[in-house]
């Protein structure tokens, strides 16, 4: 009797997914384009996939209002990677084994996207990145793209400003564990002490980690000119926190990956004069765009655009300038990708090189009355 | 050398409040109560509910948010544990359907409130209190006294009142206990409920420290069950147990790294097991 009610539940379960299958298939238009987008939409660290769609989804209503793609619509398929590699896996085998899509905008994180650059090149799937900083997703492969320069280029600059315009001698370094701080941390050793500097003390923590107390206390004694500390904003706002309970008093920098409202959140005012190195906006090159898009976006949303909402937003507006001249085909969107000229946009000038690399530099911004101000110390 | 000291001293107090819940829940259920992490953990969150949100005074904010997380601790025990209990299950189905209930917790604190970091203060970051040459803040203190006043209350708990002789009974020997007409229903409940409001009360402290996430409490468990293993039953063990794992967390994290202290703690737990078989053998029953 059991065997029999088991078997009409499971073939009730298989008609209706086969339904449901059948009416999503059909409920498809034909002038639908999808791609598909992996970001962080759950987790501790949701604020960053709530910027990256806010960003997309305003890039999609301007491209969805010019008909550049000429009666056909595009749309985004968001996946959640919540900023585990083995997710976001997941999340590309789904969009490219069922969904189809021959582009994914991401993923956000450079651990997420080294995970997932494999199984795009492998299915030979456009996956361009408006965020991850990683080196090593240079050479990932032919499909792989991003619109943000490399980390070498972000710990060169933190170096360069904490040498040349904090004058900062004896720095201590402090990482997040994993690859995107452990790059960072090498560059601005290599740069800071090749410019005179020295480095006292380098240690990584672990991502997630909520007790830095006792490492402070070793840094405290070195009596260092700056601590520098790329990581997560969780990570980094109790750093910012423990470090004034402790009263270490020295200069923090810190890079792209704290920039959330949540460091602020949790270091409130003990973050007051902390340094952040950023991905630039087209400050001097895309002014007018830079406004308007400030303009749409505050419209929108009812608050200020991120540095993440802007790089989203332009990768978005790249992918529908690029599908606009090509066909919807992973291939086709490739060759126009290496091919775009000069894309001027709000995050300034894009143009790829043979390595799906961009040319742009990374800003110093200083938390000043709880919020990140572009700062005048400017490298 | 001082702020070591201090620091250990901070993290064995929540060691050994935790190790010290889990003994307790240990003696009546007989097995590792997992969704401990959650109670730890809904603490925070009702706080944040009475205090931030319905901005009911601190101090009746924090009697409603321990009860309610009593209550909800000791809901956990009579809808889910007395069950197995009725069907005889063996110590690992419980201890799995506890975890389960830990992450159903979890999820269900990541629904309402969200994934994001939380957080229940509303004071100004300060400068800590310079005592012996090292650095402690005002919350930090807080919690090294609750632990020493937690400490009291289950000495005088377990040696001076009948309830702490009937869970005694039970933890040594159950069917003998309920063979002399010991009042089992009775001690489980009080167990629960004291636990429930003691551990969600060390949770707001830890909130108050380094805020909140609804994942936040299983690494504390963790090392509570190390702390819990390692003293075993006694009081005074445990207590021991806490300082001396704190202490190795404290040394490694100021002479090797501080992303290696959770694999020092488990070093220890793998190398006590090492080196008292009939520990890791009282472990798995």
């Amino acid at each position: 009797m059991n065997k029999k009610i088991l078997l009409i539940v499971l073939l009730a379960l298989v008609f209706i997914i086969s339904t449901f299958i059948f009416l999503d298939r059909n409920s498809t238009k034909d002038h639908t384009l999808t791609i598909g987008c992996i970001s962080i939409f759950s987790g501790e660290i949701a604020t960053y996939g709530k910027e990256t769609k806010q960003g997309i989804a305003l890039a999609l209503d301007e491209i969805n209002n010019s008909n550049i793609l000429q009666g056909k619509e595009l749309a985004v398929q968001y996946e959640d990677s919540q900023f585990d590699a083995k997710m976001g896996v997941q999340a590309i085998n789904k969009l490219i084994l069922v969904d189809k899509v021959p582009i994914i905008l991401g993923a956000f994180s450079s651990r997420v996207t080294l995970a997932i650059a494999p199984i795009a090149e492998k299915y030979e799937t456009v996956l361009m990145s408006a965020s991850a900083t990683a080196d090593s997703i240079k050479n990932s492969g032919d499909y792989i793209f991003r619109i943000v320069p490399p980390n070498k280029v972000q710990g060169e600059v933190a170096a360069f400003f904490a040498r040349e315009n904090l004058k900062a001698k004896k720095a201590a370094v402090y990482y997040v564990n994993d690859e995107y701080g452990q790059g960072l941390s090498k560059e601005f050793t290599n740069i800071f002490t090749m410019n005179g500097g020295k480095v006292l003390f380098s240690e990584g923590f672990s991502l997630g980690q909520k007790d830095f107390r006792t490492t402070l206390q070793k840094i405290k004694k070195l009596e260092v000119d700056i601590l520098y500390f790329p990581g997560q904003a969780i990570e980094i706002g109790l750093i910012l926190k423990q470090s004034k309970e402790i009263g270490l008093n020295t200069i923090f920098v810190g890079a792209d990956g704290s920039y959330s409202p949540d460091l602020i959140k949790i270091a409130s005012d003990a973050a007051s004069g902390a340094y952040f190195t950023l991905m630039s906006m087209g400050f001097g090159v895309s002014d007018d765009m830079i406004k308007q898009f400030n303009d749409s976006f505050k419209k929108k949303y009812n608050e200020e655009p991120t540095v993440y909402a802007a790089y989203a937003y332009d990768a978005m507006k790249i992918i529908g300038q690029v599908i606009s001249k090509n066909n919807f085909d992973a291939k086709d969107i490739k060759k126009g990708l290496y091919d775009l000229e000069e894309y001027i946009g709000v995050t300034g000038l894009t143009k790829f090189d043979q390595h799906g690399e961009v040319d742009k530099n990374y800003y110093v911004y200083e938390i000043k009355d709880n919020k990140f101000i572009l700062s005048n110390k400017q490298f | 050398m001082s702020q070591i000291f201090v620091n250990t001293l901070i993290s064995a107090s929540f060691f050994i409040v935790i190790g010290l819940a889990l003994s307790l829940i240990y003696r009546a259920v007989k097995f590792f109560d997992m969704s401990l992490a959650g109670i730890f953990v809904a603490g925070p969150y009702c706080m944040l509910f009475f205090y931030n949100s319905l901005c009911i005074p601190l101090f009746f904010a924090l009697i409603f948010s321990c009860l309610l997380s009593s209550i909800i601790y000791y809901v956990i025990y009579f809808a889910i544990y007395k069950r197995f209990e009725h069907n005889a299950h063996s110590p690992l189905s419980l201890l799995l359907a506890s975890f389960g209930i830990y992450i159903i917790l979890q999820n269900v604190i990541s629904i309402i409130f969200g994934d994001r970091i939380m957080t229940i203060r509303n004071i100004h970051i300060q400068e800590g209190i310079l005592l012996g040459g090292a650095m402690l803040t005002p919350i930090q203190l807080i919690a090294i006294l609750y632990s020493i006043i937690f400490v009291f209350i289950v000495l005088i708990i377990m040696h001076k009142t009948k309830y702490g002789l009937c869970l005694r009974t039970i933890g040594e020997n159950f069917p003998l206990a309920q063979s002399l007409g010991v009042s089992v229903k009775k001690t489980i409940v009080i167990t629960y409920l004291t636990v429930g409001i003691f551990v969600s009360l060390l949770g707001i402290i830890y909130a108050y420290d380094v805020d909140i996430v609804p994942t936040m409490g299983m690494n504390i468990i963790m090392m509570g069950i190390i702390v819990m293993i390692i003293g075993g039953n006694g009081i005074m063990k445990i207590i021991i147990a806490g300082i001396i794992l704190s202490l190795a967390i404290n040394l490694g994290a100021w002479y090797i790294g501080s992303e290696w202290k959770e694999v020092i703690a488990f070093a220890i737990l793998l190398f006590y097991l090492l080196m008292q078989p009939r520990a890791s053998h009282k472990a798995v029953n």
